[in-house]
């Protein structure tokens, strides 16, 4: 090989490398995350509680049934969380061509917070099932409700796609002050708990019924990587250089705001990872999508697995809401980051 | 004979209430340089966006190798027409080499990965615009005059039949109009590229142009050879500005320059 | 900052005798006469003037003064965080009972600075509860009335602490909210309830009033009796919480639930919440205090 493809190739590897050691963060955070908890828990119990459940033998002790019906889905349900928040991240910052947007921007957190403050304010107290369920399809409604708004018939321009999602967003937040104004002192906890993300309501079948989504998501979206590295260009560029500019922006659009408005609907409004993470693996991994997806993914999944470990054990008045650990913890080290490498490819 | 790479057909255009072409024709045939000379506001970067299929014209034809823009799918269109115009910044940390390996899309599409043709082609690209020692470099680390070359390199990294460069002089200085002109007119020589460059750069145009097509007014007013169409006449006509032309002594190419209106006493 | 103003009322009869209090911030309070029209701005001192027999000189409350029902058929004046001054001005009160643990300062400065004493009455535990009731009493003119009251509840307060000695003291573990699991922790007049009843709070290692608790949280507190304070929207644990039966009180259907208004208000109901404690911590005991275990332990055994 030459020279140039020695030093492509050269980089391609190191980028991969990181992605694998990324892979193992996350395991590693996961594991942590698993053995971390008030109820005493040995490690020789949680491998015992794993190798039960791989055996498809009932859980015979207390400990393993807390290693397994709480603290795994609660550290799968961060990863997946994680991972989903930042590709959704990384895809609308190259959809707006802007380093400062994030999955929320065009209406998703504000229609999730809409549907699930409905839910909790109209249901009975204990029936939590039908929140999801209403968190997304008001996140759905909202996004769709942006891109139709901001639609005219040359198409969607990202002005435009900004001007509705801020005009769209300030509105559903007035709704939700007058909700919270309104609501039953006792559902007021609740309701500003999920506004700050939750990762506690996670189960098992919530994980699993989460997975397809994110799977979809992220997949799709890693398709598109090639067309989300021409968009950087500008639309013209683009188009100029064989993209089918609409269709990628409108495909980008809608699976970026639907994988965000799935997750959000299970965990609540965790802000800060979105966007963040995706500055942080560009600065690991570079901005070519094919790699940054993947990275991103991973990056965010260990960091929110981290900061909810965080969150469950530096406080002695019981837990802290993860988005605010999230925020306090991940903008000084994403600085530390950011200014190590500041404009290196 | 062959239909022509690019053909405009009475081709007229209007921004609302206001008519920038009015009845524009226009030929571009293989192997080119066309320059597109005409003041601010004279409708070239409308022109130029019409023919690569941005714009849709209110009245006349364009057609591609005898084919309307819209009946190209994308990256066949892509490959035969690439544009370097004036793009928004890149907000994100990218390479020069990146960069430039964006215009290799439509040979590879969403699924191909980077194959040795292709990073062949972009350093030839990079070579020919003067960009190669910089290529690992950082965009946002590049000055201004850099930058738009690698935009040029991009177009020609696209390894399009013709290339459409829209006044990408317009805040440089001279070195990097300079340098700029030197790769385009050179363009058809190394890489066997149609360029049409739209300018109104009038002494840089009358010293490197070959075929200069005058864009005044909403149609084509001249279009030829410098010495045909550069003359005081024609340039008064344009750009409101009286001038003399001769000769440039050292290089033979016809040289514009403007008369001041009272010559102090 | 003492406000000495006199306020005259028009055709009593007879003066009374001038009365005079300090109030929990240390401010004094003198009246020339006990007062004839009262506003009251929190949900206890409501019921507390009921209990001391002067509802008839309210004027204005709170829209959560519900107890007893006459007093929500009042005039209201705002809320307990927002009360409305000009409405407390436009009823021309004698007085305004006030609390420092919910009104805010700057609109009792107003009403102050506009010539109408505020006296502030905060009791932090069931001891300044029956002070308050003493205080209040002597300062509406009901001194003999506010003494009687105030004794009747210490003894029965004092009755319920005597029973609880030498008792095997259960776990107990007093909810907030369900979903969160938010919990009183030490501090609070459920805290304080659950010790005079002779239990441990079990969300007393933590060092905040309320902690959030996650499920993993509860099973280490491990209650063996858990209350919820039940208001509007608060009734019960959802079901994937009341699931885990490593937790006792799930185990054994220990879950009582609660009037919040009983149990959060520093008001003479709180003797009546202490009750309903103490009764639902004998009926553990009675069940023969089942076995306490914590889920590292394992299963635990019921004791016939």
């Amino acid at each position: 090989m030459t020279r140039p493809e020695l030093a492509a190739a050269e980089r391609g590897r190191r980028a991969w490398a990181v992605i694998v050691a990324l892979a193992g963060a996350l395991a590693g955070a996961v594991a942590l995350s698993v053995t971390t908890g008030p109820v005493p828990v040995s490690f020789r119990e949680v491998a015992e509680a794993f190798r039960h459940a791989f055996a498809a033998e009932p859980w015979p002790s207390a400990a393993a049934r807390v290693v397994l019906d709480l603290r795994l889905p609660r550290a799968l349900l961060g990863a997946l969380v994680g991972g989903a928040l930042s590709s959704s991240g990384v895809a609308f910052q190259a959809l707006l061509r802007n380093p400062l947007a994030d999955p929320y921007i065009l209406g998703v957190s504000g229609g999730a917070a809409v549907g699930a403050l409905v839910a909790v304010l109209l249901l009975p107290a204990g029936a939590s099932l039908p929140l999801p369920l209403c968190a997304f399809l008001g996140a759905a409604l909202a996004a769709a409700g942006v891109f139709v708004l901001a639609r005219r018939r040359t198409g969607v321009s990202r002005e435009r796609l900004i001007l509705m999602g801020v005009i769209v967003g300030a509105f559903l937040n007035a709704l939700i002050m007058m909700m919270v104004a309104l609501s039953p002192p006792g559902k007021i906890p609740g309701a500003i708990y999920w506004l700050m993300g939750d990762l506690s309501l996670g189960t098992l079948g919530r994980v699993g019924l989460l997975v397809p989504y994110v799977a979809a998501g992220t997949g799709v979206l890693f398709l598109l990587s090639r067309g989300m590295d021409l968009l950087l260009l500008g639309d013209e560029a683009a188009f100029q250089t064989g993209l089918p500019v609409e269709r990628v922006k409108t495909a980008v659009y809608l699976t970026a705001s639907l994988l965000a408005g799935s997750v959000v609907a299970v965990s609540g409004l965790i802000s800060f990872v979105g966007l963040i993470v995706p500055h942080g693996a560009r600065v690991l991994v570079g901005s070519g999508h094919r790699r940054l997806l993947p990275a991103a993914f991973l990056l965010g999944g260990t960091f929110l697995v981290a900061a909810d470990v965080l969150a469950r054990t530096v406080s002695t008045s019981g837990e802290l809401p993860v988005g605010a650990v999230t925020a306090l913890c991940g903008a000084p080290f994403f600085l530390y980051l950011l200014r190590r490498d500041r404009g290196k490819p | 004979m062959n239909a022509p790479l690019i053909a405009a057909d009475g081709v007229r255009f209007r921004y609302g209430d206001r008519e920038v072409l009015s009845g524009v024709d226009l030929r571009v045939g293989e192997g080119e340089v066309t320059v597109l000379l005409g003041p601010n506001g004279a409708g070239k970067s409308t022109l130029l966006k019409i023919l690569s299929g941005i714009l849709v014209p209110r009245e006349g034809r364009v057609s591609l190798l005898g084919r309307p823009p819209a009946s190209y799918e994308r990256r066949e269109m892509a490959r035969l027409l690439s544009v370097a115009g004036q793009d928004p910044p890149v907000d994100f940390p990218m390479s020069v080499e990146e960069y430039v390996m964006l215009g290799r899309f439509p040979h590879h599409g969403f699924f191909g990965g980077a194959t040795d043709a292709d990073r062949r082609e972009v350093d030839r690209a990079l070579g020919t615009t003067g960009l190669a020692a910089l290529k690992d470099r950082a965009l946002a680390e590049i000055s201004a005059g850099e930058r738009q070359r690698a935009t040029v390199a991009r177009a020609i990294a696209q390894g399009a039949r013709v290339m459409l460069l829209d006044e990408p002089t317009a805040f440089l200085d001279l070195y990097h109009r300079v340098a700029f002109y030197e790769i385009v007119t050179g363009l058809s020589e190394t890489c066997g590229v149609s360029a049409l460059v739209a300018s109104h750069d009038l002494s840089l145009c009358a010293e490197y142009g070959k075929r200069i097509v005058l864009l005044a007014g909403g149609t084509i007013k001249a279009d030829g050879r410098p010495e045909a169409v550069l003359t005081p006449d024609n340039i008064r006509d344009a750009f409101g500005v009286t001038v003399a032309c001769d000769r440039n002594p050292a290089t033979n190419a016809v040289r514009v320059t403007p008369v001041r209106k009272e010559r102090p006493a | 900052m003492a406000c000495g103003l006199a306020l005259s009322l028009s055709g009593t009869a007879a003066a009374a005798a001038g009365v005079s209090a300090r109030d929990d911030r240390g401010v004094e309070i003198r009246l020339a006469q006990p007062p004839a029209r009262i506003v009251s701005l929190a949900p206890n001192l409501t019921e507390i003037v009921f209990l001391l027999g002067r509802q008839d000189r309210l004027v204005g409350v709170t829209r959560f003064c519900n107890y007893p029902s006459e007093a929500s058929r009042l005039p209201k004046v705002g809320g307990v965080v927002d009360p409305d001054v000009e409405r407390i001005v436009a009823a021309r009160p004698d007085l305004v009972l006030c609390t420092t643990d919910g009104n805010p300062k700057e609109r009792i400065k107003v009403l102050e600075e506009l010539g109408i004493p505020c006296f502030a009455a905060s009791p932090q535990d069931l001891a300044a509860v029956f002070r308050a009731i003493e205080t209040v009493g002597a300062l509406l003119g009901v001194p003999d009335r506010g003494r009687r009251e105030a004794a009747s509840l210490r003894a029965r307060a004092a009755r319920i602490a005597g029973r609880a000695d030498n008792k095997p003291a259960p776990r107990v573990l007093f909810a907030v909210s369900t979903s969160p699991v938010i919990a009183a922790g030490k501090g609070t007049f459920m805290d304080e309830l659950i010790r005079t009843a002779g239990g441990v709070n079990a969300a007393s290692s933590y060092s905040g009033r309320y902690p959030r608790l996650s499920v993993e949280d509860l099973i280490a507190a491990a209650p063996d009796v858990i209350f919820i304070a039940s208001m509007a929207g608060v009734e019960r644990f959802p079901p994937e919480v009341t699931r885990w039966t490593e937790v006792p009180a799930f185990r054994d259907g220990a879950v009582v639930t609660l009037d919040g208004d009983l149990v959060t208000r520093p008001g003479p109901r709180l003797v009546a919440a202490l009750e309903e404690v103490s009764r639902a911590l004998a009926g553990w005991r009675a069940r023969g205090a089942p076995g306490r275990g914590t889920a590292a332990a394992g299963a635990t055994r019921r004791r016939p």
